[in-house]
């Protein structure tokens, strides 16, 4: 199966970590002198990558054959998730950018005909959402493919640290940022991730936990060399801001799946922002733990859902620790490993970004918001603990609660232990010499600390007293600002589509329908009637015509 | 119990009493059906005769589909029922923003009580403005994620399976039709009967007469 090809490319890699990379490339059209050849770039991260995503994969769809199996469509689903992790391999192995930009496009449609799979009118909102986003990168991507010409050929990999100045390849890294953005769905394009919680939970748990959103970071890293410093700084304030929106949206949100959509939005921000910042390598590190704990993560609230009857809002749920133990206790370990618990495997990589960024000269507001968005994180992984697992059971009285699905749970089981030891693993493979830190004291406390007050203010606020100061109608107008991601959605779907419509309609009526049809199409089709009927009298051989021919070439003999 | 009229509502809030209004549906316009009612098949109006008593679920969205520009007040609703439907849209609305149960019951009750106090009002001016009233004031203060259960309309689950409608079976082709020669055979005699049932009850239809 999958966790075959899994093994053997983990085992192939760490062979690679003795500093080889291999380029297979198949000739495919050969004419003269010109050749068209696809090559397949085999270094030590695309094959540590496509381990786990096949791993992932793998297991999500075990998974899924119980989550999904009552439904009729189990094939359709099946292939779907298929020619998905296809487009996700052709995207990690590829040096140049039509592979990249096939792999793209296949992982846009494909993960928009996930969205929809379910075809209610909710869903195919969402998949409209995701796929117009997507489409804006697929359309930067193509401009980069354009500008890329310049340089003659679209292998990018031998470019970047060439032409690092170059204007073009300013112009080509804009426009990769540009679609790496919608991707991986920073600020104005975030609209889509936690609407796009409308497919079945393995979707969710594949795709944009692990591997749809992650391919934007991605394509970043490889595209790391190329980065300009103004660039940087604005990746690094549109990811930050990201970061913390989702953290404040995910504190007011009450589906559990868009809880987890928006975590992972906040996790994104991180490897984004830590990409701006230089460490390629730890955003990298970052990617790779954190599709392991959050596709378990979505997994156990999936296995929770699937117990509900498919109820995803967290106000039906409560002391499910009695009833579902397992299930509890892989979303705690996800859960701490996220807030980024010492040593288990999120701790690794979070806390080296924070200590890597704390070690650089960064303005005071990027450390606030880097605290901040970490203390968001734990508080609403606590809230979320609290409302699923803690309080008090809020679910119907007349109920089945229990853990028989013996299938996800052997699905959710294989992740777990990956969860626990993968950080301290990859950290040991990953990087040979440790980074030297060296941070005073309060700095170095200074994540232990927000994550602790985290705690507090995630499990005070969830609880009686304190939520219903917060959520009464003191604060109603700034929660329902907070809970919405800022108006974002409202913004980037009705906003900037509403007026260009109208004024589209206008146009189109005024213009494609009224003065251009009558000056246009019609005034042609007019001119010819005319003419034409002006030939006819011609034709005619009319007498009169003749004469007053005759006349005026006398006329005209008498004057020259 | 006030004894003079209550002063007067804003008059940019009046919801439209025609259809009653749901918490789906506050101002008493239909629910969107599933995306694929909208599609108006060709054929529909022509077989259309031959196929409502067929079609069992799906009619109902296929009429609410036309979504009217103007809320046309199809029923009349008696104060009673308005009473009634306030009362549980408040209900609901206390409901997902007090999560626990026994804080909502808290709730519950006060707003039992708010009602229980204007129970005897006789005069029907008074009644109406603090229905107006009390609308008003549920619109306010509604949550923004509403708690719904996931299989009615505007929750999660709502219409997930879909069934095709049923004249779509017309619109196989016949090489598909003759892997069922008997369903098909039977289907062919159930219009006519069809057919012949809707004539004897309305009578024979004019095709010019649209």
């Amino acid at each position: 199966m999958l966790s075959l090809s899994l093994i053997l490319f983990v085992w192939s890699l760490y062979l690679m970590i003795f500093d080889m990379s291999f380029f297979f490339e198949f000739g495919l059209v050969m004419i003269n002198s010109s050749s068209v050849v696809m090559t397949l770039l085999v270094d030590w991260m695309s094959m540590l990558f496509m381990s786990f995503v096949l791993f992932i994969s793998c297991v999500v769809i075990y998974y899924s054959d119980e989550y999904m199996g009552g439904d009729l469509n189990i094939n359709r689903f099946i292939s779907l998730v298929v020619m998905f992790v296809f487009s996700m391999v052709l995207l990690i192995i590829s040096p140049n950018l039509i592979s990249i930009l096939l792999g793209w496009d296949g992982l846009g449609l494909v993960s928009y005909c996930l969205v929809i799979y379910y075809q209610n009118v909710k869903s195919y909102n969402a998949g409209m959402l995701t796929a117009l986003s997507n489409r804006i990168g697929d359309v930067a991507l193509l401009m980069s493919i354009a500008w890329m010409l310049n340089y003659g050929s679209w292998s990018y990999i031998f470019y970047l640290e060439e032409l690092k100045g170059d204007y073009y390849m300013n112009i080509i890294t804009f426009l990769i940022l540009l679609a790496a953005m919608t991707k991986s769905a920073q600020i104005p394009f975030s609209s889509w991730l936690p609407a796009a919680m409308a497919a079945p939970t393995p979707v969710s748990s594949l795709v944009h936990s692990s591997t749809l959103v992650t391919a934007g970071v991605y394509l970043l890293i490889r595209f790391n060399f190329s980065f300009g410093d103004s660039l940087m700084y604005f990746l690094l304030f549109i990811s930050s801001m990201t970061m913390f929106m989702s953290g404040l949206g995910a504190s007011f949100e009450f589906d559990l799946k868009k809880i987890i959509a928006l975590s992972t939005l906040s996790q994104l921000g991180l490897m984004m922002s830590i990409l701006a910042l230089g460490g390629y390598k730890l955003a990298f590190f970052h990617l790779l733990v954190h599709a392991l704990f959050k596709a378990l993560l979505f997994m156990c609230a999936g296995n929770v859902i699937h117990n509900l009857f498919n109820c995803q809002d967290i106000r039906y749920m409560g002391g499910l620790v009695s009833s579902m133990p397992l299930t509890c206790v892989y979303l705690n370990i996800c859960n701490l490993s996220l807030c980024g618990l010492p040593f288990l495997s999120g701790f690794y990589s979070k806390d080296l970004i924070v200590e890597v960024m704390s070690m650089g000269y960064l303005n005071i507001y990027v450390y606030f918001i880097f605290y901040l968005s970490i203390g968001l994180t734990v508080c609403y992984s606590f809230r979320l603990v609290y409302y699923t697992c803690v309080g008090d059971f809020n679910f119907f009285s007349l109920n089945v609660l229990s853990e028989r699905n013996y299938v996800m749970l052997k699905g959710m089981s294989g992740l777990i232990l990956l969860v626990i030891v993968m950080g301290s693993v990859l950290s040991w493979l990953m990087f040979f010499y440790p980074y030297v830190i060296i941070l005073p004291f309060y700095m170095k406390v200074m994540t232990l600390f927000s994550i602790l007050l985290g705690v507090f203010v995630g499990y005070e606020m969830s609880k009686f007293s304190l939520s219903y100061f917060n959520l009464s109608m003191a604060f109603y107008k700034t929660s329902w600002f907070l809970a919405s991601m800022w108006n974002l959605p409202i913004i980037s779907t009705h906003g900037i589509n509403y007026y260009p419509v109208m004024m589209g309609s206008l146009l189109y009526k005024n213009l494609d329908q009224g003065w251009f049809e009558y000056f246009g199409a019609q005034k042609a089709y007019l001119s010819l009637v005319k003419s034409s009927k002006l030939s006819q009298i011609f034709f005619n051989n009319n007498i009169k015509l003749f004469f007053i021919l005759l006349v005026m070439w006398l006329m005209v003999l008498m004057l020259f | 119990m006030p004894a003079t009229l209550p002063p007067k509502t804003s008059h940019t809030f009046a919801p439209k009493w025609g259809r009653l209004p749901t918490s789906d549906t506050p101002n008493g316009r239909p629910p969107a059906g599933p995306a694929f009612a909208t599609i108006n098949p060709p054929a529909l109006t022509a077989i259309a005769k031959f196929h409502l008593p067929l079609i069992i679920v799906n009619h109902l969205t296929i009429i609410n589909s036309s979504k009217m520009s103007v809320t046309v007040p199809t029923g009349l609703v008696s104060h009673t029922r308005k009473v009634q439907s306030l009362y549980k849209r408040a209900l609901r609305c206390l409901e997902s923003w007090y999560d626990r149960r026994e804080v909502y019951r808290y709730y519950a009750v006060l707003m039992r009580q708010r009602f229980e106090e204007n129970k005897n009002v006789k005069d029907m001016r008074i009644a109406k403005e603090l229905i107006n009233q009390g609308e008003e004031e549920l619109f306010n203060k509604q949550h923004w994620h509403p708690r719904k259960f996931p299989d009615s309309p505007g929750g999660v689950a709502y219409a997930r399976e879909v069934t095709p409608p049923d004249w779509l079976a017309d619109y196989w082709h016949p090489l598909e039709k003759a892997q069922y020669p008997e369903y098909f055979a039977r289907r062919e005699v159930r219009k006519r009967e069809c057919v012949k049932l809707w004539e004897k009850k309305f009578g024979k239809a004019d095709i010019n007469s649209h």
